[in-house]
């Protein structure tokens, strides 16, 4: 695949996570980067983290996934921020 | 002083359930006041904030919200708010509120604020009709949002919205889709009107602290950015102050807020 395919891969990619309702993410990296496919970035659950794999392979057919999605947990509050 | 605490972008659904509520119930300690800036939801469904509304049950301190762009993506914009509304959530588009606590007042004006760029690359009020309807509507946003903050007698005012009124809070997004992000017509409102504080959520990949052209301190409070449930901004030390109308504050509507001309670079 050229690189000019893999950029309009990435788009129907970041078009496809998009408009998924499992996903609907417009925040999630993708590129294609030593031949396969990486999807990038920090999601709330571990469904919508499946699903955008999901949605990634299904759109990039040609390209293995690399799985670099995070679940990102939700801490506590740190110290007040004293502002005036 | 009073403590505001607030988050954005919490992208709720029925599958997120029990991931806020554990904070939710220790807030009062922390806090006095919940912001919410926008994208309360995934997709913009009621099941969605029925959700989060779920999630806020029995909130322990008076919260206010605004909507974002996925709360407006299946145009059922107004259920969502009316279910956060029904769950003690003051939604604000284009208003104000004013909460006591402690014998002092904040006022919070808020909306969802809307895109175009940032000084010396914003849209402008030119050309195709598309084009002029999306700077007019950021305008038109920023104009609300100048009045409503123009007209709060509280000891402190914030500012929030679901846009950024800066850039500075952006570093770290691709600076290709900061029209997308905000606005500079935003910024000139809470300058021209004066906050204590601005408030925005909509870019995950931005950072928390940056300050408006007048100085006014802006908090990217956007849930990917501040990695927590919320974070927790003290106005004042423990005494308050008065603040007269008028006061500091200019009473004049700038001239790109009132003429709906930005007056920038097209692009």
């Amino acid at each position: 695949m050229s690189n000019d395919e893999d950029v309009y891969v990435c788009e129907r990619v970041r078009a496809g996570l998009a408009r998924d309702p499992r996903v609907a993410d417009l925040g999630l990296d993708v590129q294609v980067a030593g031949g396969r496919l990486h999807l990038i970035g920090t999601v709330a659950t571990e469904e919508r983290r499946r699903a955008a794999v999901e949605v990634a392979a299904a759109v990039a057919v040609d390209l293995d996934v690399v799985d670099s999605v995070a679940v990102a947990p939700i801490a506590g509050p740190t110290d007040a921020e004293h502002l005036a | 002083m009073i403590r505001v605490a607030a988050v954005g972008d919490v992208h709720f659904g029925p599958d997120a359930r029990g991931r806020l509520r554990p904070h939710i119930e220790g807030l009062a300690d922390e806090a006095d006041v919940l912001l919410l800036a926008g994208d309360l939801t995934r997709l913009g469904l009621r099941e969605e904030a029925e959700a989060l509304a779920g999630e806020l049950a029995g909130l322990p301190v008076p919260a206010v919200a605004v909507l974002g762009n996925h709360d407006y993506h299946s145009d059922h914009q107004d259920g969502i708010a009316g279910v956060m509304e029904d769950a003690g959530v003051q939604v604000l588009e284009g208003g104000s509120a004013v909460i006591e606590v402690g014998g002092s007042t904040v006022g919070v004006a808020g909306g969802k604020g809307f895109g175009g760029g940032f000084a010396g690359a914003s849209g402008s009020d030119f050309g195709e009709p598309l084009m002029k309807a999306f700077v007019r509507h950021t305008v038109e946003l920023a104009v609300q949002l100048h009045e409503q903050l123009d007209g709060l007698r509280t000891d402190w005012r914030v500012a929030l919205t679901h846009y950024a009124p800066v850039d500075g809070t952006l570093r770290g997004e691709r600076p290709e889709i900061y029209p997308f992000l905000g606005s500079v017509h935003l910024a000139e409102a809470v300058d021209r009107a004066g906050a204590d504080l601005a408030v925005h959520g909509h870019a995950h990949a931005g950072s928390e602290r940056g300050v408006t052209p007048g100085g006014v301190p802006v908090r990217n409070v956007a849930q990917p950015v501040i990695g927590r449930a919320y974070s927790v901004y003290c106005l004042g030390q423990e005494e308050t102050r008065n603040r007269s109308p008028g006061g500091r504050h200019l009473a004049v509507v700038p001239a790109a807020l009132e003429e709906t001309d930005a007056g920038d670079d097209q692009v």
